[in-house]
């Protein structure tokens, strides 16, 4: 391989990148894209102190007939040795939930609804990781909250 | 190359822009919620919105003729879309819905300012010479699609167009973006884009939208309203003067009084003249139809005595009623013989007031470049003062009684920034200790120019007294502040969320009693025209009555489900159609 990339002349391979992308722009834009997205993970990882993992089981929850549910949460952190945990229901800011080590395992109140994010962030506030729980179909004939009535949006 | 090779290409170019496209959107989507940005990735949502920006990706490669053009076209128009939704979250609380067009359609020059102070004026420069330059060089590159081949590119033209029917206007798109499939909640419209993509979302609202004044009329309840309300008394307030008294309602944008919040104290000092108000005249809360924003639904409300609840898909009246003549308190005032303006500083324009004040029975509207050349800002827009100023002017013209209605503008957002002309007096105000260094800033500016409008409230009402003529003034508040910061540290005596509470009305001037009651905005227009000792029209008065009876001061700004209710709702939607048309013996009339 590497003899071959000594053979091949950098005019020709340059003409050769020009023809590929000209024969192929959607595929180079994915290949920037994804660029891109290596080079920010690549970031993260070794110079804003790593990536983090977050689960939230279960993260699709049955509202049918009650709407709000308690999840288990699980996260590792592994170059963190404190974490803050923030939920934050749809259109609401995040809100801190408690700060605890790099790694664990805890059981929120029956507070998470559809739409419900838990996410994890190192002190400085940067997001490490981040869950967001769906619902199942519930069906045409579900029961839904009250329609508030008083006030519209704006 | 064969024909089929180069076609094949095409394809399969075309089916990587389409799935990079629906990705991307649905990531903006998910990114604008500040929810993880694949949740509900491959959901019934995804799918509906996908069809969506593929037939813009479509459009826009008929027309373009080029493929990466269209579709960087195509990202920069779902970008821009979903940055202005999140401005729109972080400012208004909601995201953006279809009823936000109708907003855009009364844009003009001179009002796009409200929106501009929002954005970040040179990074959109930047990034829009950065697109331009981009397309420029990709023209060049890209390659036709239809190379010279009219026919296909008009056969294709043909069949976007009729997918875009079918999927926006026909049977098919109905089921396709059904509130069932969407997963469309009525009570909370994030969840509903949680659900279906904002996009989506457009789709169900546009319909929605076109049929909001298609609403039941129950004829058996409004009659059952009608005998129910024959004895309740709707004109505790109501004195006849011997002479016509002049009327001013003042419209506050943003207008409330702090002291609702636990972390701030007495406002005695900032608001002296809306305390001596509540002290001397007649006052109380009033819920409004809107929080952060959207003024013309509270000012819609007071004009008409219409709820907006009566019409749940009606966001933005002016914009989607279109009628020569809408019935409420300024016809009444006008068929009293009265002259009826309204002052506003901003473009008549803006919201289309200037045509539905017509509509509304306004024989004259004095907008900003009717305002006398000394008119200055304070915050982003002209000041109360000047506004003042303006109905001082109105007022000195002649003897003919007045009716005036203002609508101020210093006190809009957004405030963190919002200009102040005299730093000493913002600096003189108190701000609660409890509050984030942010919150505090945004308080203390916002506290400037409600302090203003306070201000400019004592001034027309001591100019009112010395004139000698009869006045019956009238002041509240449109709106809570669509603030940033303050809600975030701010808890509410009554322990209500922000969106729930009420503002400050009241009323002073000659004769008038001294009483507190809590009202909703649709019920202000009985009060004021019995205040003016004016006849006021059979439903205003019944809409008082049935909102004396309902208005619960344990659960604010809610609206329980009751049959006077239905009644009443029924009777606003006979009333806007004209129809609304009761014996006095029936009605019993405020005089």
């Amino acid at each position: 391989m590497g003899s071959l990339m000594c053979q091949m002349k950098w005019p020709a391979m340059r003409s050769k990148w020009k023809g590929t992308v000209k024969r192929h722009p959607v595929l180079a834009v994915v290949v920037v894209f994804m660029g891109i997205a290596v080079l920010a993970t690549g970031c993260r990882l070794f110079l804003k102190g790593g990536v983090a993992f977050l689960t939230v089981t279960p993260d699709r929850i049955e509202q049918c007939t009650s709407p709000n549910v308690a999840v288990e949460v699980r996260w590792y952190a592994p170059r963190m040795p404190l974490v803050n945990i923030y939920t934050s229901k749809l259109g609401e800011p995040p809100q801190l939930w408690l700060t605890a080590g790099g790694r664990g395992t805890i059981r929120t109140g029956t507070w998470i609804a559809d739409g419900s994010t838990v996410l994890i962030a190192d002190a400085q506030g940067r997001t490490l990781a981040r869950r967001t729980v769906t619902s199942v179909d519930c069906g045409p004939d579900a029961p839904h909250p009250k329609v508030f009535a008083g006030v519209s949006e704006p | 190359m064969t024909k089929d090779d180069r076609w094949q290409r095409v394809a399969l170019r075309l089916v990587a822009a389409i799935t990079l496209l629906a990705l991307s959107t649905w990531m903006f989507d998910r990114w604008s919620l500040d929810v993880e940005l694949f949740s509900r990735t491959f959901s019934y949502g995804f799918f509906a919105q996908a069809i969506l920006t593929t037939l813009l990706l479509a459009a826009l490669l008929v027309v373009t003729n080029r493929l990466l053009v269209s579709f960087v076209i195509s990202m920069a128009l779902m970008g821009t879309v979903y940055v202005i939704n999140v401005l729109k979250i972080r400012y208004l609380a909601s995201p953006l819905g279809l009823s936000d067009y109708y907003v855009l359609k009364s844009l003009r020059g001179d009002s796009l300012g409200l929106y501009l102070d929002y954005i970040n004026g040179k990074a959109v420069i930047v990034v829009l010479l950065a697109l331009l330059l981009t397309l420029g060089l990709l023209w060049r590159k890209d390659q036709p699609v239809f190379q010279g081949r009219m026919p296909q590119r008009l056969l294709a033209l043909v069949a976007v167009v009729a997918t875009g029917y079918v999927v926006l206007a026909g049977q098919a798109g109905q089921r396709i973006y059904s509130a069932d499939r969407l997963g469309i909640a009525p009570y909370s419209s994030f969840l509903s884009q949680f659900h279906g993509g904002l996009l989506s979302n457009f789709v169900y609202a546009r319909r929605e939208l076109v049929m909001a004044l298609d609403e039941p009329i129950d004829d058996g309840a409004v009659k059952k309203l009608r005998v129910q309300m024959q004895g309740v008394d709707r004109a505790a307030m109501a004195l006849p003067h011997a002479d016509r008294p002049d009327v001013v309602v003042i419209q506050s944008e943003s207008f409330f009084n702090p002291d609702i919040i636990e972390q701030v104290g007495d406002t005695r000092a900032m608001l002296p003249n809306l305390h001596r108000a509540m002290e001397e005249g007649a006052s109380g809360s009033m819920a409004v139809p809107t929080f952060g924003g959207g003024t013309l639904r509270t000012e819609f409300e007071v004009l008409t005595g219409i709820p907006l609840a009566a019409y749940p898909r009606l966001q933005f009246p002016y914009l989607q009623i279109s009628r020569s003549s809408i019935p409420g308190m300024a016809h009444a005032f006008a068929d009293a013989g009265y002259q009826v303006v309204a002052v506003h500083g901003n473009s008549g324009d803006f919201w289309n007031r200037r045509n539905a004040f017509r509509s509304l029975g306004f024989g004259r509207f004095v907008t900003a470049k009717d305002f006398d050349k000394a008119a200055h800002r304070d915050g982003w827009f002209l000041s109360d003062k000047s506004m003042t100023d303006e109905v001082m002017k109105v007022l000195a013209t002649d003897d003919a009684p007045k009716f005036v209605f203002a609508i101020s503008i210093e006190a809009h957002g957004p405030f963190l920034k919002s200009p102040v002309n005299h730093e000493s007096l913002r600096d003189r105000l108190p701000v609660p200790d409890g509050f984030s260094k942010n919150a505090r800033e945004e308080y203390s500016r916002y506290a400037y120019h409600i302090a203003d409008a306070d201000q400019e409230l004592g001034r027309l009402w001591d100019y009112l007294k010395q004139r000698g003529r009869p006045f019956v003034l009238v002041f509240y508040g449109d709106h809570l502040p669509g603030f940033e910061y303050v809600y975030q540290g701010a808890t509410f005596h009554n322990g209500q969320d922000p969106d729930k509470q009420r503002v400050p009305w009241i009323a002073v001037g000659t004769d008038v009693p001294r009483v507190q009651r809590s009202i909703y905005s649709w019920m202000l227009p009985h009060e004021v025209l019995s205040l003016a000792g004016i006849h006021s029209p059979a439903y205003l008065s019944l809409a008082a009555a049935v909102g004396s009876q309902v208005i619960d001061d344990k659960a604010p700004n809610t609206l329980v489900d009751n049959d006077m209710l239905d009644g009443l709702y029924s009777a606003a939607r006979m009333d806007l159609n004209g129809q609304f048309d009761v014996p006095d013996e029936v009605a019993g009339h405020a005089l």
